[in-house]
């Protein structure tokens, strides 16, 4: 391409069209800040994480934190069977294991936190708690055996986590 | 023989260069957890940026102004201001998306913590903003973006494309989810599509490389043929997650996720030219985004702008390019969850797609910016069907955000 050296200046004479100004009322506040303050705020309301104040709501989310487990655990184990296939590279599928695990991390502390409302919800949260325990320790050992290059202990592990799997798929539908 | 040769490029290149890393997070994630049922809204988001960005493309190369230029001027310098502070807000989140990604993909081709290469991939954005030509620049990384094609051979090899395409008519969410996040996804994907700031590029590009009329081929072509064959690579990452992760219940938090179908199917080859596409078409991306805020802010203010002339002579622009870049690689340092600044910028950008494109709408209809070259009665309809669709989409965004929390 020739050099358009001048054609981008929105101003002077080589303008083809003059500039026209079309005039604004409006408050430079009201029409400025609150949107911005809208596209700002939207998610960080979106991103709260409510209190659940009943036992339906507890179990509910009880429901939906197995069920976020349930993916974590079976990335670890689609993970597992791409390295027992050799199908995968070993950075690749050791930071794919790595980021499971943070994630499965990031779900038992985040339903931990949550607290429960009565004493049937307590045994709700045993129940769970261990499920969620076993899935991050399966995955925390597939994380240490795949930073060690020690793929046949991956598929080992992600043969052990389809029961954990399977566990906590039943139990987000059953609560559902 | 040269113009056929420039057409191809540009095609190629425009294939390549449409998907970033809000294509690859949106699609996957949609596949996983909607399956094929939301195919049709890559449809309506590839026909809605084939039509704008052929109008931009248009408006540019006959006028000689780039689009902010034109929604300044449409829209009053106030009501220009929040367009700009709106665009340049979303436009900073997904510079700093398409950083993080950049940093996310040598973090799986490395295992080497993807903080640590964030500073790098800042800097070599920055470089090469400063020192390769634009033309060279953005036909590069366009081309060599082609290589997630990859994904297209993962699910016609996985044999489920008839599967997928029965999928693709089921226009209804899966049981395990609500119409709310059916729609909330669906505005995401349309966000992804239609991000403003390919046109915003798409524009100041013509302008840069100094088109004229005679290069309305090029620029039909380009958009006609390229974008909707980009949009094959997009439905190809969202099949692929349809059919592997959905239905071991894998929903996609992690840029690591996306790659899973390739290297189930296609083994280590076929992931290192996904990797390797990937990177091509996320840092493309990132240079992309970061050019568009310098010239947003150059545009609006009606500072010189652009890589045609020496940087001493567009000096402010080189300078916003630059602070806009280290803050975005700051923000992506802070540990911000990158997969959830991407989600957000796509969402966030199909709230504000109206006031990009009613002013190119407006402006490609007005014979004293485009003399015999106004839109044709077809292009007004089907242009302002998008434009009512895109009001609603706008309207509905916030709200269906705070209902689904997100899409949680």
């Amino acid at each position: 391409m020739s050099n358009p050296k001048g054609m981008g200046r929105p101003t002077g004479p080589e303008l083809l069209i003059p500039r026209r100004r079309v005039p604004a009322r409006v408050h430079g506040y009201d029409i400025v800040v609150r949107p911005l303050l809208a596209l700002i705020l939207a998610p960080l309301l979106a991103a709260c994480v409510g209190p659940a104040r009943w036992p339906s709501a507890y179990e509910g989310k009880a429901g939906a934190t197995a069920d976020q487990m349930v993916s974590a655990v079976e990335t670890g184990r689609l993970a597992s069977e791409i390295a027992a296939a050799k199908k995968g590279l070993a950075p690749y599928l050791s930071v794919t294991i790595a980021d499971a695990e943070q994630a499965a991390t990031s779900i038992q502390g985040a339903f931990d936190s949550i607290q429960p409302p009565d004493r049937h919800s307590d045994a709700l949260r045993d129940q769970l708690d261990a499920l969620l325990a076993q899935a991050v320790s399966g995955l925390s050992d597939m994380r240490i055996a795949a930073r060690r290059g020690e793929f046949a202990a991956v598929e080992r592990v992600g043969r052990s986590l389809r029961s954990v799997s399977e566990k906590l798929d039943g139990f987000a539908q059953q609560h559902a | 023989m040269k113009k056929l040769l420039e057409i191809t490029l540009g095609i190629l290149t425009a294939i390549g260069g449409f998907v970033d890393i809000g294509d690859l997070v949106a699609n996957a994630e949609t596949g996983a957890r909607f399956r094929m049922s939301l195919a049709w809204v890559v449809v309506v988001g590839v026909i809605g940026i084939v039509l704008y960005a052929e109008m931009a493309g248009r408006i540019a190369t006959i006028s000689k102004r780039p689009v902010f230029d034109v929604i300044r001027e449409r829209l009053g310098p106030r009501l220009g201001l929040v367009n700009l502070v709106a665009s340049f807000f979303i436009n900073f989140l997904t510079v700093t998306a398409e950083i993080a990604g950049v940093a996310l993909v040598l973090e799986l081709a490395s295992n080497v913590n993807y903080l640590l290469w964030i500073p790098l991939v800042a800097l070599m954005v920055w470089m090469v903003i400063w020192r390769v030509r634009f033309s060279a620049m953005e036909k590069i990384y366009g081309f060599l973006g082609l290589a997630l094609a990859v994904a297209v051979v993962a699910v016609w090899k996985s044999g489920q494309t008839h599967a997928l395409l029965v999928q693709a008519t089921h226009l209804h969410p899966p049981a395990t989810e609500s119409w709310p996040r059916y729609f909330y996804f669906a505005i995401a994907l349309l966000g992804a599509a239609m991000t403003p700031y390919e046109v915003f590029f798409f524009s100041s590009g013509a302008v840069e490389e100094g088109w004229t009329p005679s290069d309305l081929m090029v620029n039909r072509m380009n958009v006609y043929i390229g974008f909707p064959l980009g949009g094959i690579l997009s439905l190809a990452i969202m099949g692929g997650a349809a059919w592997l992760l959905a239905p071991r219940g894998i929903s996609v938090d992690h840029l690591s996720q996306v790659a899973l179908p390739v290297s189930h199917v296609l083994g280590k080859i076929g992931l290192v030219v996904f990797l390797f596409g990937m990177f091509m078409a996320i840092f493309g991306a990132a240079l992309e985004t970061a050019l568009s805020a310098g010239y947003a802010v150059g545009q609006y203010f009606g500072w010189q702008w652009g890589k045609f002339v020496r940087p001493v002579e567009a000096s402010r622009f080189h300078l916003v390019v630059l602070l806009t870049i280290i803050l975005a690689a700051a923000l992506a340092l802070t540990t911000v969850d990158p997969i959830k600044v991407t989600e957000y910028s796509i969402v966030l950008a199909a709230a504000a797609l109206p006031l990009t494109y009613f002013p190119i709408l407006v402006v490609a209809n007005d014979p004293d910016y485009m003399g015999d070259k106004t839109n044709s009665k077809f292009s007004n309809a089907l242009a302002f069907i998008y434009l009512l669709l895109l009001i609603a989409v706008s309207v509905a965004t916030i709200p269906l955000m705070i209902v689904t929390k997100a899409g949680a």
